[in-house]
């Protein structure tokens, strides 16, 4: 068993095996082995408790369809299911998006990484600038100039829809 | 937490992957949120440009017209790029009276000179377009469709490529050869329709130390592709575009196959190609030593006794066969076997040790099953003579009229020899 303690210092117990799934944790655990017990227990900073709970969902989901996932071998039944779960899973707030794929990046677990990103991507896809600013918040601090002219001629065809 | 711009804190690696997600022109797009999002999509790694969804069957009448100065664009997205640019893949209406090719090869040289490229991809998607390609060294992938394709006077080789695929290419065998020659470290050749230059026959001639993988699709008949060395070559899929008989063609098709036979372990053949095996005269003595899994393409409407022949030549000369698929085709509207061969197949075999020994499981996948009998001749086949069989698949798409109960009453019948043997009826979702 293994402990991850997140900044506000809440302890989130998991299975060595489930762990595993974040390569920068398998590391540290294999550096550690056999050592005392006390060093079975990491610190995950930067990252509140809402963020371990999440990820730790994620795990054992995962888990429990081991190495199918990569695999053409996993039923189509299965898939869709999965596929469905993790729709689900990624259907939240910008912030908790955010959250996530810090975790996945310094925790480094690629799928969850990427279903992050392409969970972000989706929500900024095909919307105007405007409503991008918007949901992310992005402060847009360019002069009406700048914004009507110098750099939407920058690159031309991506305004006009030249590509289908 | 409200109202703070998160996203942008993120590191940048973590936003050129959301930006990764997005279609190249929406990740350009948001060069307008604000100054620091100016810059970010020039980290791209890779871009793709255009329609790549396969709609070569599209009516062209339905072509947009695209503006000719798109590959301009396309130049100075490329030129505006500040990390370095690892995957590249164009697919665009190119035209070959607007002097596109000039312009193409102003971007190939440009990707030349950004130095860094790993996988190229340009698919033209009308007009074959006239490609000159410099010497990327770090290469690794290069995909080309429906091109002239002609190689500089110093080409020195793509020292680095592991993957190339050729389709609809029009290039001078010379080129050809010298293209595949230098790449040393080729693994997987995928080739088809290549179109002659002049009245010389296409002549692919493999000759490679590392391939691994060969795909080829052979499309007219006058076009000669021979396997000279390639001693780690795993997996072949032969196949025939245009579902024609090419005679002519026999003879190179079976220095393709036989030559093939020593270490491939999974191996495609189609119907066209065992029609024009079995005009040669069968090496009956060759054998494929390792093949375990074979994939088959059988038209069983229109079998006749030469093609049972091949068949059952590969049964015999595949010692160790695992795994067969077989996908029969339904193009003739032929419902029933022709019934000298229904007598022949559902004869009981002996001396095909891999029937006697070996095959463990059957995947019979039929396009159209309205027509019971023509696939189940084949389940009874293997169930009354694969011995040690453990799985019979027997799939067919949901919109066929037929039902699982029927092939279950036509089954009861039916002889098994192996006592392990289970029977499982599929229906698959038609995806396309």
């Amino acid at each position: 068993m293994i402990t991850l303690i997140s900044s506000d210092k809440r302890k989130f117990h998991v299975l060595e095996e489930v762990a595993n799934q974040s390569l920068t944790i398998r590391d540290v655990i294999e550096d550690r082995r056999g050592r005392r017990r006390a060093d079975r227990i990491i610190l995950v900073t930067n990252i509140n408790s809402k963020i371990p709970e999440k990820v730790i969902v994620y795990w054992l989901r995962h888990f429990l369809m081991p190495e199918e996932i990569a695999h053409a071998s996993m039923s189509h039944k299965k898939a869709e299911k999965l596929k469905k779960w993790e729709a689900k899973f990624f259907d939240t707030d910008i912030d908790t998006l955010n959250d996530l794929i810090l975790a996945a990046d310094s925790l480094d677990i690629p799928s969850l990484f990427d279903g992050a990103c392409e969970k972000v991507s989706d929500i900024l896809k095909n919307r105007s600038a405007e409503e991008v600013g918007e949901i992310s918040k992005i402060e847009n601090e360019f002069t009406h100039e700048e914004e009507e002219e110098e750099i939407p001629s920058e690159n031309a065809w991506v305004w006009r829809n030249e590509f289908a | 937490m409200e109202g703070e711009d998160r996203i942008s804190s993120l590191p940048l690696d973590v936003i050129v992957s959301i930006l990764s997600n997005l279609e190249v022109k929406d990740a350009i797009r948001t060069s307008v949120l604000s100054r620091s999002w100016r810059h970010f999509w020039t980290y791209l790694p890779s871009l793709r440009i255009g329609r790549f969804i396969d709609d070569d069957d599209a009516d062209f009448s339905e072509i947009e017209p695209v503006a000719s100065s798109w590959i301009e664009g396309v130049h100075h997205v490329v030129s505006s790029l500040r990390g370095p640019l690892l995957h590249f893949a164009l697919s665009q209406y190119f035209s070959s009276a607007s002097g596109q090719s000039a312009l193409l090869k102003s971007l190939l040289d440009l990707l030349l000179h950004k130095g860094c490229i790993e996988t190229l991809q340009l698919k033209s998607r009308f007009d074959r377009v006239f490609i000159k390609l410099p010497s990327f060294h770090s290469l690794k992938q290069l995909e080309l469709y429906r091109c002239y394709l002609v190689l500089p006077v110093d080409f020195q080789g793509f020292h680095c490529l592991s993957s190339l695929t050729l389709c609809t290419v029009q290039i001078s065998n010379d080129d050809l050869h010298l293209l595949i020659h230098t790449s040393n470290k080729l693994t997987t050749f995928k080739g088809g329709f290549f179109v002659p230059l002049g009245v010389q026959p296409v002549s692919i001639k493999l000759n490679s130390p590392s391939l691994n993988y060969l795909e080829h699709i052979i499309d007219s008949s006058n076009e000669k592709v021979e396997v000279v060395s390639a001693p780690y070559l795993e997996q072949a899929k032969i196949g025939n575009g245009a579902l024609i008989n090419f005679e002519n063609s026999a003879s190179s098709n079976l220095g393709l196959v036989t030559s093939t036979a020593a270490t491939v372990s999974s191996l495609y053949l189609d119907f066209c190609v065992l029609e024009s095996l079995s005009f040669a005269a069968l090496p009956l003595n060759s054998t494929f030593p390792r093949v375990r899994q074979l994939n088959l393409v059988l038209d069983i409407g229109t079998m006749d006794k030469t093609v049972y022949d091949t068949f059952i030549w590969l049964l015999r000369s595949m010692l160790c066969l695992e795994e067969l698929n077989v996908e029969l085709n339904d193009y003739y509207d032929i419902n029933e076997v022709d019934i000298l061969m229904r007598e022949l197949l559902l004869k009981k075999h002996n001396g095909l040790s891999c029937l006697d020994q070996t095959l463990k499981r059957v995947r019979i996948g039929t396009e159209n099953l309205d027509s019971v009998l023509t696939g189940i001749t084949l389940v009874k086949f293997f169930l009354l003579n694969a011995r040690v069989l453990e799985l019979m698949k027997v799939s067919y798409w949901t919109d066929s009229k037929v039902k699982p109960s029927m092939i279950e009453k036509e089954l009861q019948k039916a002889k098994v020899s192996s006592s392990k043997a289970k029977v499982v009826i599929i229906p698959s979702e038609r995806t396309m």
